[in-house]
């Protein structure tokens, strides 16, 4: 398989250097140049953008170029057409030579080009990809190729963007004090201890209330249940609305119905988490179970196991890596979510370490949220960082440990 | 074609005299709408090896799990009819299918071993059935793979994962988890059509020698295979039984015009 792509790849770059079609280089070389003189970021993001998508259009072109000499022609007026507009980016510097300085008029139209060529970009990817089965299979697979590592190299960009600039920003703000100290002065001084406790714990309250449920509703709903049954309909889809209910309104749910029962509390605040990573851990879990072979299942029924122990002791062990994916996937939800937590488990900043689970607590995705409302009037833009990277690293640490499980599970 | 038979064994008892471990009477199966088998009955000698034969889609399968109940696991397969096991029918309400199970094992056509140690797999049966003793779980393994002819090969790696077996030891080790909750029928289902010829040959010797104190059957595609490690063989043939006899008359002079075809290989 690796080495089919490669001697593919190779090969058409070979190809393509040997006919080093003028018109094609020509592309190459614009889009460089806009890339390079573009002055602003997001400038060089969409530039980067419709490199990535003209590079496949381009090798997708040449692939028929070679296949087809017929469609020579309306290839040629194709390029020249793309050429034209991608040549925009590089008279594009000259045009804006307003300061950077006059936000307004430099992004506004410097944004608005990009992204219509990166819409041409897309456009002419669709059209390339839309009749793919006239293509030749090289030309396909090599795009395919293409598309995959440049798409999964963006994501990386991105993320290592984002992190980055948390870390950049967020390292000098934590301190031993920031991590142990009480929120102070609706927290331009002082630490964020509260916020933290207060985010493990509604962690742990959201665990313990979906995890059970979750893995169970899954087993039930893929092991017992036939897969016909009008009552397995009827949760799949009561699941997917769940899924779908935007967090705020579980905050509503949670403010009407439990608020009233348990407080502004810890309390609720999981049992709110709780049901909003409800439908991540049920659908992982199925996916979990599904992934285990019927063989398997059929090897433990054939030695005489019940139902139960077949689950218990020939499926969920190869599942369990899935299902822990799933439960961390949930948790990172949920530490980060705000919404639902803003009616039923925090009280303003003054929520310190409680002392039972009808106790309201804080956040640190809460206290970031009230901090960001802050800047402007008090100097907490460092600790927002500060709190930001602390919330990264506590889901980093959960994703690690959800790592080190699977581990230990798989042997 | 020429069938290398193990006649040597001994004169084989006509089917009428024999007194059957299993029997099937008037056996039909049912998938949604399609009738997958129509009124088989069939008598299983004890201590022999029964072959069942036929052309794909004949049925074969579908016959071996009724025996242990395994089409209960299917959504839509309906059973009618009696499989008869100790005097008892295994279609009664009261029957424990899981224990039934125990009694008589299967193994499949491709090898599905657990994703758990080599030892692991042999103690699966064990364990559920309630067996927790460590040094009788030792024995039990070490005696599973010894009948499984496998010992040898993996008494060093019992703790290392058993999807690293190659595909003819991991069949052996199906096996071997079979035997090691004591039944007293193997049901085989193609059991070595994955393997190579001498990993092949390695399985048909342990069906024979496990008939010293199993009933086994057998399901093949592979009619010298029928041939050589079989007693009596059965021909299925469009979810009918065409004919059962000692496997070395059916080989030789069967009596029916289908049969003879079919192990001719002149269809199927
Ligand atoms: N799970 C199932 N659902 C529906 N139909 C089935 C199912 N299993 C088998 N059948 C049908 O029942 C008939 C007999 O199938 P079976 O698997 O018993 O054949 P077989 O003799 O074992 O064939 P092969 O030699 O190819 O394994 C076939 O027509 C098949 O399509
Ligand atoms: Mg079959």
């Amino acid at each position: 398989m690796g080495t089919y792509l490669d001697d593919d790849l190779s090969e058409i770059f070979t190809e393509f250097t040997l006919r080093k079609t003028p018109l094609y280089f020509s592309i190459i070389l614009s889009l460089i140049g806009g890339f390079l003189l573009s002055t602003n970021f997001s400038l060089i993001l969409f530039n980067l953008g419709i490199l990535i998508f003209s590079s496949i259009l381009i090798i997708m072109q040449i692939y028929r170029f070679i296949e087809n000499k017929k469609i020579i022609f309306k290839q040629l007026i194709f390029g020249l057409i793309i050429l034209m507009f991608l040549y925009i980016p590089l008279i594009l510097p000259n045009q804006l030579s307003i300061p950077i300085d006059n936000i307004d008029a430099g992004i506004g139209k410097g944004f608005l080009l990009s992204l219509f060529l990166v819409l041409i970009g897309l456009f002419g990817v669709y059209i390339n990809l839309s009749n793919l089965d006239k293509q030749n299979k090289k030309a396909k697979q090599a795009s395919a190729y293409l598309y995959l590592s440049f798409a999964i190299l963006t994501v990386l960009f991105v993320l290592f963007l984002i992190i980055g600039f948390i870390v950049y920003n967020g390292a000098g703000a934590i301190t031993w004090e920031f991590i142990t100290q009480d929120i102070q002065n609706m927290g331009a001084s002082g630490g964020v201890f509260p916020a933290i406790i207060g985010t493990l714990l509604l962690g742990l309250g959201t665990a313990l209330i979906s995890v059970p449920l979750g893995v169970g509703t899954a087993i039930f709903l893929k092991e017992y249940a036939g897969s016909q049954s009008k009552l397995v309909r009827v949760i799949r889809t009561s699941i997917n609305v769940l899924n779908a209910t935007p967090s705020i309104v579980h905050g509503l749910f949670g403010l009407a119905l439990f608020v009233p029962l348990f407080g502004v509390s810890l309390l609720t605040g999981s049992l709110v988490l709780g049901f909003l990573t409800l439908p991540i851990i049920i659908r992982s879990t199925e996916e979990a179970l599904e992934s285990v072979p019927k063989d398997i299942r059929d090897a433990s029924f054939a030695m005489g196991a019940t139902r139960w122990q077949t689950i218990r002791n020939a499926v969920l062990p190869p599942a369990l890596p899935g299902i822990v994916t799933g439960a961390v996937l949930g948790l990172g939800r949920a530490f980060g979510e705000t919404a639902p937590i803003m009616f039923t488990a925090v009280i303003f900043s003054g929520g310190g370490i409680p002392t039972s689970v009808f106790d309201s607590v804080n956040a640190l995705s809460y206290h970031l949220l009230e901090l960001t409302r802050l800047i402007g009037y008090k100097d907490v833009t460092q600790k927002a960082w500060g709190t930001a990277l602390l919330l990264l690293l506590i889901v980093l640490a959960m994703n690690f440990l959800g790592i080190r499980i699977r581990k230990k599970y798989r042997t | 074609m020429e069938f290398e038979t193990n006649s040597k064994d001994k004169e084989r008892k006509k089917l009428e005299e024999i007194d059957p471990v299993v029997e099937a009477k008037n056996i039909s199966v049912w998938y949604g709408e399609e009738k997958a088998l129509e009124n088989i009955g069939l008598k299983v000698p004890k201590n022999n090896v029964t072959a069942i034969i036929g052309p794909s889609g004949c049925g074969k399968s579908t016959f071996l799990r009724c025996i242990n109940r395994m089409n209960d696991l299917i959504e839509g397969a309906k059973v009618e009819g009696k499989i008869v096991y100790k005097d008892k029918n295994l279609y009664d309400p009261d029957i424990d299918v899981a224990s039934l199970r125990r009694k008589i094992g299967m193994v499949f056509q491709k090898p599905n071993p657990f994703p758990k140690s080599v030892y692991e797999n042999i103690a699966y049966g064990p364990k559920i059935g309630g067996m927790n003793d460590k040094e009788e779980l030792d024995e039990i393994v070490e005696e599973s793979l010894k009948d499984a002819a496998l010992w040898d090969e993996v008494k060093n790696r019992l703790h290392s994962p058993a999807m690293d077996l190659s595909g003819g030891q991991q069949q052996r080790l199906c096996i071997a988890r079979a035997l090691a909750v004591e039944p007293d029928v193997l049901l085989m289902d193609e059991p070595a059509s994955a393997l190579d010829p001498i990993a092949m040959s390695k399985i048909e010797d342990l069906i024979y020698d496990l008939k010293q104190d199993y009933t086994v059957i057998i399901v093949t595609h592979n009619m010298q295979q029928a041939a050589r490690v079989s007693d009596y063989t059965a021909f299925l043939f469009m979810g009918k039984l065409i004919e059962h006899s000692p496997t070395e008359k059916l080989f030789e002079n069967p009596d029916k015009k289908k049969t003879e075809d079919y192990i001719t290989g002149r269809f199927g």
